[in-house]
């Protein structure tokens, strides 16, 4: 294992693929008007978390000095960006918000983002926010560049805070393989290079097909003028529910596909919404995020490891949760047995060396601008089912994804300590109240097999 | 019954190579008895596992024999695996 910790071996060591397909994802953002490709990880805390008692954690993790310092550079045009370690201090914020109120299952964090303009390029990408309620209990929330990490990152991070001894790795680019090469004997005659392109155009002709215009997005062709700032609706179930949740999707032949059983609820979720607009004619298209860490080890902290499986859904195949299931199962498999996952990825290694605007012009072309009709993302088992944080009982964990207008929404899920969690981020102005309403209700409805009412 | 054992016990080497090859981290431990899921085998894993299946022994495991006690270790996927090669060893030599 080469585990990169040392700080002169941490000097100019590359950003994968994953990394600058996000950087390129923050250009979008920014372009509309919102902060960056930013994330946030909400811990709920039941109990305080004294302002203390996280800065000693923090003196006591050695990893999280350097990953203060890591800043996002390129020496000359064209040539691949890396990771770069100012060895300088930079100091690491914590801002404590205190209010009068009892926590209760609302969370607003907007006014947070405002005050954290997190960029790569200029250190540190990661900060603290602590929200101490007059109820003694606190969320706990970290914000950092989604160009440093992942979300399975993040929380490797807050293992490694809450245990010093843990010694998860900063970097580890052997765990985590980002460059293939085409399973192709016809292929094997030419330079690796050029099977490397021939493979990973494979995926691009793919994405093209994919994406192919029109596309179903909540933005519609009207953009309004509205504030760049993000709302996020959390949809939690207990532990009995998401058994009930669990034995659904065994009925429909998707036990072993829990993400696309999720997906295939809030695609439901998001045309119904459409088709009370009236507008219910467009294909559903929505990337979605592959971890490539190889199982059983926690981390490393640093990078993006993902690939994407890209998914189209025609409108006649979201009449119901049977149906789309059943065709979001058969293109993933297929996807997979054709390894376009393996192939996009070799192609994210590729565009690497593209200047930012080009890059997040060529991720919009295919679909004229939209991207997405919305994102997803499944992050699967968090932070190792841990009970406590700093011997603070954890209630809920969320995490909470930014979303670029278009598409104007994304969902993120995970399960926590046998908890099914979703959120819905969706840009302020593009959802109502009540199709925010509609929205939960119908994920709701469709995960544990209730007829609406 | 001898030879049925034995092809299990291959057909577990493969599982094992692949899993331990494609799959797991190097630091992780596993062996034919080891539960998938205590080693952080995940769905998506599992889906990877099956592909190399597919290809591997040119079978396809039905859905219906994507039981939780199938899928529990390396060792009970094989006998299920080899149960299917026998299955079709048997439909070709009836097609015969």
């Amino acid at each position: 294992m080469t585990t990169v910790s040392v700080k002169t071996d941490l000097l100019r060591l590359p950003l994968t693929g994953g990394d600058y397909f996000v950087f390129a994802l923050d250009h979008h953002l920014r372009c509309a008007g919102f902060q960056g490709n930013i994330c946030r990880l909400v811990l709920r805390l039941d109990g305080r978390l004294n302002v203390e008692s996280l800065q000693n954690a923090l003196h006591r993790c050695a990893s999280l000095d350097t990953l203060a310092n890591l800043c996002v550079k390129r020496r000359l045009p064209f040539a691949l960006p890396y990771w770069f370690d100012k060895d300088r201090k930079s100091p690491l914020t914590i801002t404590e918000h205190r209010t009068t109120l009892a926590r209760n299952d609302a969370f607003d964090p907007c006014e947070l983002s405002a005050a954290q303009p997190l960029d790569p390029r200029k250190s540190p990408a990661v900060a603290f926010d602590m929200v101490q309620y007059a109820d003694e209990k606190t969320d706990l929330i970290l914000t950092w560049h989604h160009t440093l990490m992942d979300a399975r990152g993040a929380e490797a991070l807050l293992m490694q805070i809450a245990n010093p001894d843990a010694n998860i790795a900063l970097f580890d680019r052997d765990s985590c393989p980002c460059d293939y090469l085409p399973q192709n004997v016809h292929l094997n005659a030419l330079p690796k290079k050029v099977q490397k392109i021939v493979f990973a155009r494979k995926s691009l002709v793919f994405i093209e097909q994919v994406h192919r215009h029109p596309l179903a997005t909540l933005t519609g062709s009207n953009r309004k003028q509205c504030p760049n700032e993000h709302s996020y609706i959390p949809i939690s179930f207990s532990e009995e529910e998401t058994i009930a949740i669990d034995a659904r999707s065994e009925r429909l032949d998707a036990r072993f596909y829990t993400s696309l059983f999720i997906l295939s609820a809030v695609v439901r979720a998001f045309h119904i919404i459409r088709c009370h607009r009236g507008d219910n004619a467009d294909a559903y298209v929505v990337p979605v995020p592959l971890d490539v860490r190889k199982r059983g080890a926690f981390g490393p902290i640093v990078s993006n490891h993902v690939t994407f499986l890209f998914y189209r859904i025609e409108p006649d195949d979201a009449a119901n949760m049977e149906t789309l299931v059943a065709v979001l199962k058969q293109q993933m498999v297929s996807q997979l047995r054709l390894n376009y996952h393996q192939a996009f990825s070799t192609a994210m290694s590729m565009f690497r060396h593209l200047p930012l605007g080009l890059y997040a012009e060529i991720l919009r072309r295919p679909s004229r601008g939209a991207m997405a009709s919305f994102f997803f993302s499944h992050t699967g088992e968090n932070l190792n089912n841990a009970e406590e944080f700093l011997s603070v009982p954890i209630a809920d964990l969320w995490h909470l994804a930014p979303v670029p207008v278009p598409p104007g929404a994304a969902v993120i899920s995970g399960r926590f300590r046998k908890r099914l969690w979703l959120v819905l981020s969706s840009a302020v102005g593009y959802l109502t109240d009540a199709e925010q309403q509609l929205f939960k209700n119908t994920v709701r409805a469709e995960l544990l097999g209730e007829r609406q009412k | 019954m001898e030879s049925f054992v034995s092809d299990v016990t291959g057909i577990c080497h493969e599982l094992l190579g692949f899993l331990r090859a494609n799959v797991l981290a190097k630091s992780v431990e596993c062996d034919e008895n080891t539960r998938l899921s205590s080693i952080g085998v995940d769905s998506l894993a599992l889906v990877e596992i099956l592909l190399f299946i597919e290809r591997r022994f040119k079978i396809s495991v039905p859905d219906s024999h994507l039981t939780r006690k199938n899928l529990e270790t390396i060792q009970a996927l094989a006998h299920c695996v080899n149960q299917l090669l026998l299955n079709k060893k048997c439909g070709d030599v009836h097609s015969e």
